[in-house]
């Protein structure tokens, strides 16, 4: 117990840390988008819109918008009509590249009625920082008491006898990180029905259509709203685009890259940016399939003509796009594989690409947006309906 | 593995003579006789033959070649084509086939970290070591002289250490009668160090440790227990980074003037170099600068484009090494942060130029990657 520490609610003297677990393992849950929670969830967009640190963070801000109260309505009158409840205690890993993540899957599960332990990556950010202070200013308060109790965000070394302990009391676990680590919980023995839901590691790409790109005035729009899916987490987040599918027209190509560049050269530049960029670059080149970047000053653009799951492992976001050229819209379907979770795209039909989704040989692709919108968060994430998988739909006949 | 070529072109046969020629003219020469300029021109012969070398007999190079476009002949060392150093923990590098590989050098010992992985074969592996002999016996002399090492015996027998152990067992070649200060808690074994010191005071010794652990378990302990000894003929060498002494603000001074009370030696010599070039380690001069040895050169890039960085300018160290043949590691540019200080100006006498190294780029965190790399597995691997 002694690498343990709560985060949030903040405790006092490391003698209640047992008593705080336990009391949230044993709290009987809330009812599915009960008005304390609500008025929580409220409370937190609030601070987080209006609070100046926070303000300073575009992926808080984002966070602050999607819980405002009329986002949390639209979601609880999409609820399935009958009685739905919670499922219990809902164990938490959170990744330690995408700071704020952990809100998302966690409010999924405060709406649903559970009580949570969240395990919060250790790696240390100031927006991760900035979201536990919040949590913890809201959690002091006394109209949220009872809510405290049923939520802790814990933090404790990878190599602890934690998440075994913890694992046996959840009736669902939700699981970011890397393959590894995913497989690592996963071996963990669990009850018999607790759920688990994964989100392992993924990588995104956008298609853009060439013959749609014809004036700056179109270019000067798609880098920005394709900045727009890189910039937060450094490109880390698996729903950052990665790879680049370009087809038809190509006129327009080295001006996109150069605004995207612009947008890019606007941030504090980092030292080792370029030598990242250098090291990926040719590790991906020596396989003979990679050329000469088009560009290699704040991003990277290289040049593929076949795409594979070694480069996306290689690649540590931070700007760097592989470009693949395609010559018809139906080539995409050679370069998807299981590991795609966001498509975004720029002057496609989106039936078009719905139909190619549908194939039965298509294995990857949980999500289709526009170009600007593949961080957007719902609660549709990684083929899950993640609100359906943290409750319990009770069957009348 | 990524296998070499296997049609060996004849001009390349050539080519590799013509190195063994003009590599064994430059190894003749002293430090002190070839200035920056020259020495340039020299390696440049060399290098231009190294790149041609690897891109027959290295399919990575050679496509990480032709996808940049590269030159078959660079006209300045400056111009010629870099590796990024970390590739030699991604893939396997190696310009030999499999069966003429002698030993595959491994940077780390433990399971946590990535390790470089180069390939030597024997004529790479000989050039190594009489390059590194060269280079140490102008600092040290050819006698092996009784020899202190400050560590623990059980680095050397744990399987754990082997990247530590590596290190030690290098520089011992260079030594007899080796005595380990420390035990195996790395604490003063001061029965071992006075039995030392009886028979070797004021006598040349050779005495050896990792920078940060000669710093916090000898000099640091012998200072609180008040303990003072008298090696006034000794040479001491050390290596493995400042970054932990610069968090306790110990600079090189501090450094050297506490190891001149403590030990009372005044013989203190720095020295850098890496697992992926062997050999062509750089020593800290009487003066307190690091030289380029006669093999090696450096270039110092501006981080955020690359370009040649002036006299006294921080960039990013790329280092060339006239070395390997056997894994295309000759021009690597390394994560580490520093500065030409001199060029052909150092009041030692050696001619060419010397660097500082300031410390190393910081690390992108990357999810489900670890990739740190301790400094002492460093030295290890390239000794």
């Amino acid at each position: 117990m002694n690498d343990l520490k709560i985060l949030a609610p903040a405790q006092h003297g490391q003698n209640v840390l047992r008593q705080a677990m336990q009391a949230c393992i044993e709290a009987t849950p809330f009812t599915v988008f009960s008005a304390d929670v609500l008025a929580f969830i409220n409370a937190l967009s609030k601070y987080l819109l209006q609070d100046v640190s926070a303000k300073q963070h575009a992926e808080l801000v984002a966070l602050g918008f999607w819980l405002r109260t009329s986002q949390m309505q639209a979601l609880k009158n999409q609820q399935p009509a009958g009685l739905n409840k919670a499922l219990g205690l809902v164990l938490h890993f959170t990744p330690a590249n995408v700071d704020s993540m952990f809100v998302y899957s966690w409010v999924c599960s405060l709406l649903m009625g559970n009580n949570n332990i969240v395990r919060v990556a250790s790696a240390e950010s100031a927006a991760k920082n900035i979201l536990l202070n919040t949590l913890n200013v809201l959690f002091a308060q006394t109209e949220f008491r009872e809510l405290a109790k049923r939520n802790l965000f814990v933090s404790y070394p990878r190599e602890s006898s934690l998440s075994a302990e913890l694992s046996l009391h959840a009736d669902a676990r939700i699981i970011w990180g890397g393959d590894t680590s995913v497989n690592a919980i996963r071996a963990l023995p669990i009850k018999p029905r607790c759920r688990d839901i994964s989100f392992a590691d993924r990588y995104s790409a956008a298609l853009i259509n060439g013959d749609d790109l014809k004036d700056e005035q179109q270019v000067a729009q798609l880098a920005s709203l394709f900045w727009r899916d890189t910039q937060p987490h450094q490109q880390q987040a698996c729903s950052s685009p990665r790879v680049i599918f370009w087809l038809g027209d190509t006129q327009q190509q080295q001006a996109l890259f150069l605004q995207i560049n612009a947008l890019a050269a606007q941030q504090d530049p980092e030292i080792q940016k370029l030598n990242n960029h250098l090291a990926v670059s040719q590790v991906m080149q020596s396989s003979g399939v990679v050329g000469k970047p088009l560009i290699q000053q704040s991003i990277c653009v290289l040049p593929i003509s076949e795409l594979r799951a070694e480069f996306l492992d290689w690649h540590m976001g931070t700007g760097l796009f592989l470009l693949m050229p395609l010559s018809k819209f139906d080539d995409l379907a050679d370069s998807i594989d299981n590991k795609l979770q966001t498509l975004s795209y720029w002057g496609m039909e989106q039936e078009q690409l719905l139909k190619l989704v549908a194939q039965p040989s298509i294995k990857g692709i949980d999500r289709i947006v526009k170009v600007g919108h593949a961080l957007t968060f719902s609660p549709d994430w990684d083929g899950y309906h993640v609100l359906d998988e943290l409750s319990r739909h009770i069957f009348v006949g | 593995m990524l296998k070499s070529v296997s049609s060996t072109p004849v001009h390349d046969v050539e080519s590799l003579a013509d190195y063994e020629h003009l590599l064994s003219e430059l190894m003749q020469l002293e430090p002190s006789q070839v200035n920056q300029t020259e020495k340039s021109q020299r390696l440049l012969k060399l290098f231009n033959i190294l790149h041609r070398h690897h891109q027959q007999h290295c399919v990575a190079y050679a496509n990480i070649s032709r996808a940049n476009q590269q030159q078959e002949s660079a006209n300045s060392v400056a111009e010629l084509p870099y590796l990024a150093v970390r590739l030699f923990k991604q893939l396997e590098l190696s310009s030999v086939e499999p069966q003429d590989v002698f030993r595959v050098l491994q940077s780390s010992g433990t399971t946590s970290q990535t390790a470089a992985k180069v390939y030597l074969d024997k004529a790479t592996s000989a050039r190594q070591s009489k390059t590194l002999v060269n280079i140490l016996q102008r600092t040290i002399g050819k006698q092996r002289l009784p020899m202190l090492i400050i560590d623990a015996p059980k680095v050397v027998k744990d399987p754990k250490f082997s990247a530590r152990a590596a290190g030690i067992q290098g520089l011992s070649f260079f030594g007899r009668e080796h005595c380990y200060a420390l035990d195996d808690d790395m604490q003063p074994n001061w029965s071992a160090i006075d039995a030392f010191a009886a028979k070797y005071a004021d006598k040349p010794v050779l005495i050896f440790g990792f920078t940060f652990m000669l710093w916090a378990y000898f000099i640091q302990t012998l200072n609180t227990q008040g303990k003072q000894l008298n090696f006034s003929q000794g040479v001491l060498l050390h290596s493995g980074g400042w970054k932990k002494l610069e968090a306790q603000k110990v600079d090189n001074t501090t450094f050297k003037d506490q190891v001149l009370t403590t030990l009372g030696v005044s013989r203190v010599h720095n020295f850098y170099g890496m697992a992926e070039q062997v050999g062509t380690i750089f020593v800290e001069c009487s003066e307190g600068h690091l030289h380029a040895p006669l093999l090696a050169d450096v270039i110092v890039r501006n981080p955020v484009d690359f370009s040649e960085c002036k006299v006294g300018e921080q960039g990013i160290i790329q280092v060339l090494s006239a070395l390997p043949t056997s894994y295309p590691g000759f021009s690597l540019l390394t994560e580490d942060l520093g500065r030409i200080t001199s060029i052909d100006t150092c009041p030692c006498g050696q001619l060419g130029l010397t660097v500082a190294i300031d410390g190393r780029l910081p690390k992108t965190e990357v999810r489900g990657c670890s990739d740190t790399h301790s400094a002492e597995a460093q030295v290890g691997a390239m000794l």
